[in-house]
């Protein structure tokens, strides 16, 4: 084995385990404490630079006796999620509910991108496994950070039990999989698959059973109905940077093992099936219930929360129609959806953060104290509506939906104008907040927001706005670019 | 740097100005004036620039990307040929000389740099008009110089008159609009295949003739017919119709005199209201294809136009509404000359009547500032002693306009006359009646308020040098300009702009030879004897103020003949008529809006299946919400189960 290429391949990699390893070490100390999220940051950084020069030279490889494959799929992802968590973790070093207890934060948060990006590159179901593990405990970690806050401890349970469950369904398919074809490497495994079916001895049953626990594994990850129950809860529990963490991390990672398990292992018609009624629930459920939760005055946090359950279920169509064209769509949605949810989180944060409340309507005529960071909330909302204010959510949302529509299937048209009746559903919550931000009168909460910030919140302020600028500039002039890579970058499964 | 290849730049100057007037400048008037004169300056001389370099006939044309989607594709850029060139030297000096005059006619408006942004935004919307390479980008224009207009129309929105004056000029346009956009998109659907497959500028000027041929020889589009390329020209006529002030769509036009003075006169007579004439010059190509009707649609309209207005100016006391008419009459013929086959006469006649049409309206308001904002000329009279400059150029432009021999409206306006004697005999009277009511209402405005004694109880006084300068640097145009395209230069405007249209004026026909071939022929006397009698029976009525009985002759008028002089005086009703079929409409719709939109739209669906209907599949989703980690997990588990018991089941 060449330790020149695999330290090559994994570089990213190497320097979020240094992060980590570093910020371990400077948590020890009380004086060096504070800096662990500049060197979270830096770390994170770097790993998306090295991402993007392995991508730039189209380094393609796959490591470790083939568990661990450094294709452009993998590259793409990795340096989009190592990217978000880059301003993530800027976002959390001035958040309070973490700086209650700032030092642990940023090693565990780092692992858990760790595993999120090894996700994206995983070749072998035990790499799969390991890395799975590895984000899903750093994230039940993180949502129960806030130690004093009972909704934080609340949440951190109910990750933790649900997660246990799907884990122990991962390792049943685990299992199932290995006691059917005596292998765990992607690619052996879907040899033997294949040379099974030929000779018509691949058991079906055993397989359907596989398709459905993997299928409610990848479910649970994405919050996808109907596993979804824990996301809201969740998602309005935990401390915001985690929120932010697990609406978008989180689920690009679910969604790249999810499209290379499906395209590289095997797939069949009750996988599809399954994602079809996992798209329709999720879109039905998470904009419905999210009108209800808008109209009833709860909380900002679980609003995006339902909003990123219909997210997911509109990138499910993508991932259910599976053909070419719209897993390229899926991809170039997956990157728009990361930017824009990443951009709406962060602003939810920082209001909670001035107002001390998740509370929709302690928001109302917020534009009175805070213009930007508004303009930059419903810049994102509408992005996340798909209006084409700046078109590359709308750009995006079109491809997602005209594939979905051109795919030749029947129920593809059904999805895609069950995906626009629900798009439209959305729109009500999505402008409602806008509204209740920029046009209602001025709330008592608001009222009492000093003019100039208590604590400091420039590096929030500085993430939402790279995520912003991001978009914009994507939106503006990339979108052809991105376009043409996620349609590169996809047809090398189909080759 | 003022090279062809960049003209473009042309129109950039202004919207620079435009844009920097409205974010940085407009607390200083002097910077803010300053910078709008000055891009407008800098674009005439860059249109002088290009107007001395550009030899030959070939249009040079560049463009870039404007939409693209799939092989859909859109086209921004600029067009230099002569037409462009003739105009772009028109708006830009008549929007200098404007803009020079503002300052003495806004100096105490408290809107004075928002005056010069809107001047400068418009001179860009215009320039960019006149340099569009297809219908597209003229369309974008076109709706921009509306948007402008209206702008300009309701400055003064504080009055309710201003504010009703720029909503209707803006309805009315929208009714024209809508036909132009219309035709624009059936004229689109029939020729997309040949835009697409061969990636030509879509609706391009250059190839808009050999592409509809093409359509037409493969039968997708047809000659005659409901939609056909006659009723497409038709349509896209009455987006000129609408921005020309053609009948029955010129109403808005003498509301627009609410606007300021300079407004009335850049954009309401010399440049925005052309811009129908230029429209059509542009599809001439199409409207001209063997077989189409449009041509004598257009041509019916623009004589109906011309006559009718020139009825109403009889009787109308203000004199910028008098003015307003005038206008309407004068683009009528421009019109009507388009339509008789000879778009470069309508060329010729317009840039000469933006010359002396500018003129007369910034005279007209070089007099309302002397006799202290009064506009009725019955309040006027005698003038000509308290304000001599304002006087001589405004009787230079009422000669100019009625065709006093050897101005420039004479050669114009001859040429209109002499190409209905050649191809419509009806058109040709109609011309020439008007004419010499022409040159009576336009006598009769300069009479009532130059000549005679002064009536009004201010104190009239000469305006100071940015009002009269612009006055007197007009006054030479409208003199000396109509030579340009006279016998003596030998048509030297209409050949320059020949090439365009590709017909061929006859030439080698020396300037004496056709004096003498006219002087052979009835309608070379007609327009000039025309022009004698208008001129006359205004001396006679408004200066000697002869007497029919013991009656002045209007009071003898208006007795005998009541009908026609309140038809004169209330436009011909045509404002009640519109009321009454809009109010017809207006009972239809509500009937409709009523059944449809109250009770089914807005109850049944809105509220009913929306509002209601979301809701209550929210509530009942929301149950298995319910916060219990024990229902969580029982879901997760139960869903898997479920699914595989069902596939198995099948």
């Amino acid at each position: 084995m060449d330790f020149q290429i695999v330290s090559q391949v994994l570089l990213p990699e190497i320097f979020v385990l240094l992060g980590i390893v570093i910020t371990i070490l400077t948590s020890l100390f009380e004086t060096s404490k504070k800096h662990n999220a500049g060197i979270a940051a830096v770390f994170l950084l770097l790993a998306s630079l090295a991402c993007y020069k392995n991508l730039f030279f189209d380094f393609s490889e796959s490591i470790l006796f083939n568990s661990f494959i450094n294709d452009q799929f993998s590259m793409l992802l990795r340096a989009l999620i190592y990217g978000v968590s880059f301003l993530i973790v800027l976002g959390a070093s001035q958040y309070l509910k973490v700086l209650e207890s700032p030092a642990e934060y940023y090693p565990i948060i780092l692992s858990s991108t760790l595993g999120a990006g090894v996700l994206c590159g995983a070749n072998d179901f035990l790499v799969f496994f390991v890395a799975l593990e590895t984000l899903g405990l750093g994230a039940i970690l993180i949502t129960a950070y806030a130690r004093f806050n009972k909704a934080s401890n609340e949440a951190g349970i109910k990750y933790l039990v649900t997660s246990a469950i799907s884990t122990a369904m991962l390792l049943l398919a685990i299992s199932f999989i290995y006691g059917l074809t005596k292998a765990t490497n992607f690619s052996l495994v879907a040899q033997t698959m294949y040379e099974f079916s030929n000779l018509g001895v691949l058991s079906q049953p055993l397989l359907i059973l596989i398709s459905v626990l993997l299928c409610a594994v990848i479910a649970f990850k994405l919050a996808a109905a109907p596993f979804h129950n824990w996301s809201p809860d969740v998602y309005s529990g935990a401390p915001t940077s985690t929120t932010v963490f697990l609406s978008v991390v989180s689920k690009v990672a679910a969604f790249a093992v999810a499209i290379r398990i499906f395209s590289t292992v095997f797939h069949n018609e009750q996988i599809q099936i399954l994602l079809m009624v996992f798209a329709v629930l999720s879109i039905v459920i998470g904009n419905y219930v999210g009108v209800i939760q808008m109209i009833s005055r709860g909380s900002v946090k679980r609003l995006l929360a339902y909003s990123s359950i219909a997210q997911a279920g509109y990138l499910l169509i993508a991932l259910s129609i599976f053909t070419p064209e719209s897993l390229s769509a899926l991809l170039l949605y997956l990157i728009i959806y990361a930017m824009m949810n990443t951009g709406a989180f962060l602003c939810a944060m920082y209001f909670e953060q001035i107002t001390n409340s998740i509370k929709i309507f302690d928001y109302s005529g917020m534009i009175k104290k805070r213009s930007g960071m508004v303009i930059a909330f419903a810049f994102c909302l509408i992005s996340l509506a798909g209006l084409p204010l700046i078109p590359a959510s709308f750009i995006a949302k079109f491809f997602l939906f005209s594939t979905a529509f051109s795919s030749g299937f029947v129920f593809g048209k059904v999805l895609a104008i069950i995906g626009l009746v629900g798009s439209i559903i959305a729109l009500f919550y999505y402008m409602y907040l806008v509204k209740i931000l920029v046009v209602d009168d001025v709330s008592t909460a608001v009222k009492a927001i000093p003019e100039k910030d208590e604590h400091p919140s420039r590096m929030i302020k500085t993430a939402t706005f790279i995520a912003v600028i991001k978009l914009v500039v994507v939106g503006i002039f990339m979108m052809d670019y991105l376009k043409e890579l996620a349609t590169d970058t996809i047809s090398r499964f189909f080759l | 740097m003022f090279s062809i290849e960049n003209a473009y730049l042309i129109a950039i100057y202004p919207l620079i100005s435009a844009v920097l007037i409205m974010l940085f400048t407009h607390k200083s008037r002097v910077i803010s004036s300053g910078l709008s004169i000055a891009a407008v300056a800098l674009g005439l001389a860059h249109s002088l620039s290009v107007f001395f370099s550009f030899h030959g006939h070939e249009a040079i044309e560049q463009n870039y990307t404007w939409i693209k989607a799939g092989s859909f594709h859109l086209e921004m850029g600029s067009l230099i040929d002569p037409l462009a060139i003739i105009m772009l030297l028109t708006v830009n000096l008549v929007s200098l000389l404007v803009q020079i005059y503002t300052h003495g006619y806004m100096d105490e408006d408290s809107g004075y740099t928002r005056f010069y942004s809107y001047l400068s935004l418009f001179t860009f919307s215009m320039l960019g008009l006149v340099i569009s390479t297809n219908l597209f980008q003229m369309y974008f224009f076109w709706e921009l110089v509306g948007v402008c207009s209206f702008l300009l129309i309701g400055f003064w929105w504080y009055k309710p008159s201003a504010a009703h004056a720029c909503k209707k000029a803006f309805v009315v346009n929208r009714v024209g609009d809508a036909g132009f956009l219309l035709g624009l998109i059936l004229l689109y659907y029939f020729t997309k295949g040949i835009y697409e497959n061969t990636g030509a500028v879509a609706l391009g000027f250059t190839q808009l003739k050999e592409i509809t041929m093409q359509a037409i020889a493969t039968n997708e589009l047809a000659v005659t017919g409901l939609i056909s390329i006659t009723t497409i020209g038709i349509l896209i006529f009455m987006g000129a119709a609408a921005k020309s002030a053609q009948f029955p769509l010129h109403i808005w036009l003498p509301d627009a005199m609410e606007g300021p003075t300079p407004i009335s006169a850049l954009i309401h007579a010399a440049t925005m209201v052309a811009a129908g004439v230029y429209l059509i010059a542009r599809i001439f190509p199409i409207l001209s294809i063997d077989g189409s009707q449009a041509l004598q649609v257009v041509a019916w309209v623009g004589g109906i136009t011309a006559i009718f207005a020139a009825t109403i100016a009889f009787s109308q006391n203000d004199i910028k509404k008098g003015l307003a008419y005038s206008t309407c009459s004068q683009l009528g013929y421009m019109v009507m000359a388009a339509g008789l086959g000879a778009p470069q006469i309508a060329m010729f006649h317009l840039v000469t009547h933006a010359m002396f049409k500018a003129m007369l309206f910034l005279g007209s308001g070089s007099v309302i500032m002397g006799c202290h904002h009064e506009q009725d000329m019955r309040e006027m009279g005698g003038l000509r002693k308290h304000m001599p400059i304002t006087a001589i150029t405004f009787l230079i432009g009422t000669l100019s306009i009625s065709g006093f021999p050897f101005m420039s409206g004479f050669w114009s306006k001859d040429m209109i006359i002499a190409k209905a004697w050649e191809v419509n005999m009806p058109l040709f009277w109609i011309a020439a009646i008007t004419a010499g009511m022409t040159a009576f209402y336009m006598f009769r405005i300069y009479f009532m308020t130059f000549e005679g004694k002064y009536r009004g109880h201010a104190h009239p006084h000469e305006q100071p040098l940015c009002v009269t300068g612009p006055l007197m640097i007009l006054a030479i145009p409208s003199i000396i300009l109509g030579f340009w395209g006279s016998p003596f230069t030998n048509y030297k405007l209409q050949h320059y702009l020949d090439h365009h249209f590709h017909s061929h004026m006859e030439q080698g026909q020396s300037a004496m030879e056709f004096v003498m071939h006219e002087m052979s022929l009835p309608f070379g006397y007609i327009p000039f004897t025309m022009f004698l009698v208008g001129t006359i029976a205004a001396y006679l009525i408004y200066i000697q103020q002869i007497k029919i009985g013991d009656k002045t002759v209007n009071e003898w008028f208006k007795s005998s003949f009541a009908i026609v002089y309140s038809g004169s005086s209330n436009k011909w009703w045509i404002d009640e008529i519109y009321d009454v079929i809009v109010a017809g409409f207006m009972f239809l719709f509500r009937f409709t809006w009523k059944a449809f939109e109250v009770i089914i739209i807005e109850g049944f669906i809105i509220n009913g299946i929306c509002w209601r209907g979301t809701e209550f599949v929210g509530e009942v989703l929301k149950v298995q919400q319910s916060g219990k980690l024990q229902n969580y997990v029982l879901v997760m588990i139960s869903a898997a189960m479920l699914m595989v018991a069902w596939f198995i089941y099948n």
